[in-house]
């Protein structure tokens, strides 16, 4: 009975880290190399920065973006994953607007494991 | 007299629904026959079409392969086979999705079947099999699986060169280190241009890696033009070609793109490629298949692209996996021992998408 506890919680485990895996992967934090980026502008009177670029990957496409601040700097993760109907280009363009702007010494754009600076003041 | 009436009205009316009924029947049962013709048809094309790379990760002879395909072919609805062979696969998540669980079989396989008795991978290899079938039903176009792809060409008239660089290429014919393989044995002509295969995926750590890109490029290294796909290309220059999916302006075949992000963005710059010199008749064979080739899809992508050229020209035969991915090709690459890394993808000419059998249009985006 204990032995068979035990199993069930294993696999349970083993599920759950596969499926968190895989959902990671299908629709994920690309990785800063896939990256291209073909504009940055950073407009402190209106507390806005727009991005612009591209996906360099032939099969995945742009599904969203996240950012967050550290101290003085910003980081911009992209949201890519396979091509569907409804996401089906691999270009972005993201506008950000936030009262931090002003206070902002550098941009990255960031992935799991690398940050690559995009803009320093 | 009335009843005698009733009774011969009831019996007529009684035979024609009969009648009736039966002819449905025949019609449905018809129509159930030619849909499982037509399913039993695609099976054992999408097999024919993958089974090269099925045994080559699997390692499984082709009657072993072809043993198992039977069984899995035998079966009514192949998605019930599936389901049904998940519960004996230990190794995979019966509560995904089927096509999450082939995409970490293939990216797994040796890592998985590692210390497994044989009837353990039997059932992986019957349910990698089943679901990659049932992936290239779900997800390749409908055309991809058709008999009507023309043999030749139609290349002859309205040829093209198209608009130049001002680039800042190398002419170096084989650099450092490189080696070239030997073409297939179609002729061995004089030699008229280079083609190099590239991959380059980011090395994703993860148990599914889909990034990356795969492509060709082709150079004159002749004194006159060659054509590639629908262009006509002058002596000493370089066009690329590679398909690509998530491009607003076309979804397909590009000329000149991948040289336009490596010039500008410095992009896949861990890029592993082969080279091999082929003569006019190879050159012809690889222009045909550009140029029938105008289709992106998840499950002939760029990388069935990019090895499918390059098996039709090169001794060395590459994969791309069951289900193509730029990272398996890659690996496929860096696994015959002869690839480089690194090396120039000069950028001779402005970017172009093709556009059927016309002219390719210049692409306004890039």
């Amino acid at each position: 009975m204990k032995k068979r506890i035990v199993l069930v919680i294993v696999l349970v485990i083993i599920v759950v880290f596969i499926t968190f895996v895989v959902c990671l992967k299908v629709n994920g934090i690309t990785d800063v190399n896939e990256l291209v980026l073909d504009d940055i502008s950073v407009t402190e009177s209106e507390n806005k920065i727009t991005l612009k670029g591209e996906i360099v990957s032939s099969g995945k496409s742009y599904y969203g973006y996240a950012y967050y601040y550290k101290n003085d700097a910003l980081f911009i993760e992209i949201k890519a994953g396979l091509i569907t109907g409804k996401h089906k280009d691999g270009a972005f363009e993201i506008a950000i607007e936030n009262s931090k702007v002003s206070e902002l010494n550098a941009i990255y754009l960031k992935d799991r494991n690398n940050a690559m600076m995009i803009y320093s003041k | 007299m009335k009843i005698r009436y009733l009774i011969r009205k009831c019996l007529s009316s009684a035979v024609v629904l009969s009648l009736l009924i039966m002819c449905l029947g025949t019609t449905v049962s018809a129509q159930d026959e030619n849909c499982k013709k037509n399913d039993s048809e695609l099976n054992h094309r999408i097999y024919d079409r993958i089974i090269d790379d099925y045994i080559l990760q699997t390692g499984l002879s082709k009657e072993q392969a072809d043993v198992i395909f039977e069984e899995i072919a035998s079966s009514v609805n192949i998605s019930k086979v599936i389901t049904s062979i998940a519960k004996d696969v230990l190794v995979i998540d019966e509560d995904a999705e089927y096509s999450e669980n082939v995409l970490y079989i293939q990216s797994n396989y040796e890592s998985i079947v590692d210390k497994m008795s044989d009837s353990e991978k039997y059932y992986v290899d019957k349910y990698f099999l089943a679901s990659a079938i049932q992936y290239y039903k779900d997800f390749a176009d409908s055309s991809e699986f058709n008999d009507a792809v023309s043999t030749t060409a139609d290349v002859g008239f309205n040829l093209v060169e198209p608009i130049e660089m001002n680039s800042y290429d190398d002419d170096i014919e084989v650099q450092e280190n490189e080696i070239a393989l030997q073409p297939k044995n179609l002729t061995r002509g004089t030699t008229v241009a280079q083609v190099r295969i590239f991959a380059d995926s980011t090395g994703e750590s993860s148990i599914i890696n889909t990034s990356g890109h795969a492509w060709l490029t082709i150079k004159n290294v002749s004194n006159s033009n060659i054509t590639v796909g629908k262009f006509s290309i002058a002596p000493n220059k370089t066009i690329a070609v590679g398909t690509w999916g998530n491009k607003e302006e076309h979804n397909g075949l590009w000329y000149s793109l991948e040289p336009y992000f490596v010039h500008n963005y410095s992009t896949w710059s861990n890029r592993s490629s082969l080279l091999v010199n082929i003569d006019s008749t190879a050159l012809a064979t690889l222009t045909t298949y550009i140029v029938n080739h105008d289709s992106w899809s998840l499950t002939n992508n760029c990388s069935s692209f990019a090895v499918g050229g390059w098996n039709q020209i090169c001794s060395t035969t590459l994969s791309a996996g069951v289900i193509n991915t730029p990272t398996n090709l890659k690996n496929s690459i860096i696994n015959t021992g002869l690839s480089s890394t690194g090396i120039s993808v000069p950028y001779n000419y402005v970017v172009y998408y093709a556009d059927g059998s016309n002219t390719p249009i210049r692409s306004s985006e890039f």
